[in-house]
């Protein structure tokens, strides 16, 4: 009985001690190790969350093999500096009205994060939040995007993303013609 | 291998298109973002992968805010609903401007296929701002059939003064989500409104605002069982007769009596003034 109980409390204390540690290891598909707090890392993704909850987080370095270091380095930060930010009363409002889209604006820091991301970064970015389930910076990242595009002609957007037009003379013709009206000056 | 196929996989720096590849629903996330329907269309036009892409988004922006043809602000509205496929949309919202807009702009002819494409492919939210002009003397009369909208949420309509909205006839189920009405602009019958608003045809309507003017000076009486909040505003209303036990919020204008239907005691009471 008595060995039994002091198995028992040297297992609660084990786990209490990891519940305990306030940070989660990451680890890179190229195999580099990152710390980033669990609290912010189990508010701002969902599968990150699911690990922490399923206790499928591995103190040696949690595998996540389809995500680079560069890109994952960048998922850190940005849950490292959200632990750190206090969000501001236009992120907690969320009214949805006629002139609004249902999307919270980025804050100033979010923006700054973003802006200096290299093109590719800001690809992989989108991609790993996507994968990771972080809400919150899709809409950063998408909202980055979208302003790249904004006000900008198909031309300009062909140019700024490198797509290859690969429409032939005619086809581009015919899909100008149906979309005439999204053409017009406005 | 993995880096080969997971993100942050080795491109080419600069020549690479980066967008093009991304599944559908991220290029829906920022299509979105643009907040019009019109810029995401002409993306159609950027290679075969977008042509579309735009087609399937589950929200519809159509704005036109600057003085353009008229002609060419309804164009904008039927050319974006006619390339529409997806099979249901979270949010559609239009809005049309009256700047330069002559009386024959926007018709109920133009205006009743629209509502009639959102209760059958919007669940959700319907947003429809037209044009507000000062006076409506001397126009003549439109009417506009109000479709069923079994699974809309949020209904927000702002019409023209001389549109006369028609709802469609009492069934069951017809407005059977809709939790938020508004009602702005234009005439309706005193009967038929209370009829609309009531828990027979809202069950769910929890948020009320009327800005309407009434064909005929009449009583209006809404019976709800779920209305909370209630923004009264109806033109040539003789008496307004709530009976609503989860009413919390009540604004009350150009009402000349305004007051509650005591089921208890059986009888009218105004609210202290």
């Amino acid at each position: 009985m008595e060995v039994d109980k002091g198995k028992g409390e040297a297992e609660e204390t084990r786990k209490v001690a990891e519940a305990d540690r306030d940070t989660v290891t990451l680890k890179s598909s190229d195999g580099k190790l990152f710390e980033v707090s669990k609290e912010a890392a189990a508010r701002l993704s969902t599968v990150l969350a699911g690990m922490i909850a399923g206790g499928s987080i591995d103190d040696n370095g949690t595998d996540l093999k389809q995500i680079g270091s560069e890109a994952l380095e960048n998922v850190v930060d940005y849950c490292n500096k959200h632990a750190n930010s206090i969000p501001s009363a236009a992120l907690i409002s969320s009214s949805i009205s006629f002139n609004t889209a249902p999307f919270k604006e980025p804050e100033e820091w979010e923006r700054k994060f973003v802006d200096r991301l290299s093109h590719d970064a800001l690809f992989d970015l989108v991609e790993a939040a996507n994968f990771l389930g972080m809400e919150r910076l899709l809409d950063v990242t998408c909202h980055k995007i979208s302003e790249m595009m904004k006000g900008k002609s198909p031309d300009q957007i062909r140019e700024v993303f490198n797509i290859k037009n690969d429409y032939t003379k005619e086809e581009l013709e015919e899909i100008r013609q149906e979309l005439a009206w999204a053409f017009y000056d406005d | 291998m993995e880096m080969e196929t997971g993100i942050g996989r080795p491109r080419p720096r600069g020549v690479t298109d980066c967008i093009s590849g991304l599944p559908d629903d991220l290029l829906h996330d920022i299509l979105l973002r643009l907040r019009c329907t019109k810029a995401a269309a002409r993306t159609g036009v950027l290679s075969r992968r977008w042509r579309s892409v735009w087609t399937r988004l589950p929200d519809f922006y159509l704005w036109s805010r600057q003085p353009v043809l008229s002609t060419s602000r309804v164009a904008i509205v039927e050319g974006a609903l006619a390339a529409c496929s997806a099979p249901t949309l979270r949010r559609l919202a239009i809005r049309v401007d009256n700047v330069n807009l002559p009386w024959e702009g926007v018709t109920a002819a133009h205006v009743a296929p629209w509502l009639r494409f959102a209760s059958d492919r919007v669940a959700g939210e319907l947003f429809l701002w037209l044009p507000d002009e000062a006076l409506a003397g001397g126009r003549k009369e439109q009417d506009l059939d109000l479709p069923v909208f079994p699974a809309m949420r949020t209904i927000q309509i702002r019409l023209r003064r001389s549109f006369r909205l028609r709802p469609p006839p009492v069934a069951g189920g017809a407005f059977a989500a809709l939790t938020c009405l508004g009602i702005y602009n234009g005439e309706m019958d005193g009967r038929e409104l209370g009829s609309l608003v009531s828990s027979s045809q809202c069950p769910c309507l929890e948020e009320l605002s009327l800005t309407v003017t009434l064909a005929a000076a009449s009583e209006v009486a809404i019976c709800s069982d779920s209305l909370k909040r209630l923004r009264f505003h109806v033109e040539k209303t003789r008496r307004l007769v709530v009976a609503s036990p989860m009413l919390l919020e009540m604004h009350v204008s150009k009402a000349f009596e305004a007051g509650f239907w005591d089921s208890k005691s059986k009888t009218f009471r105004c609210p202290p003034k």
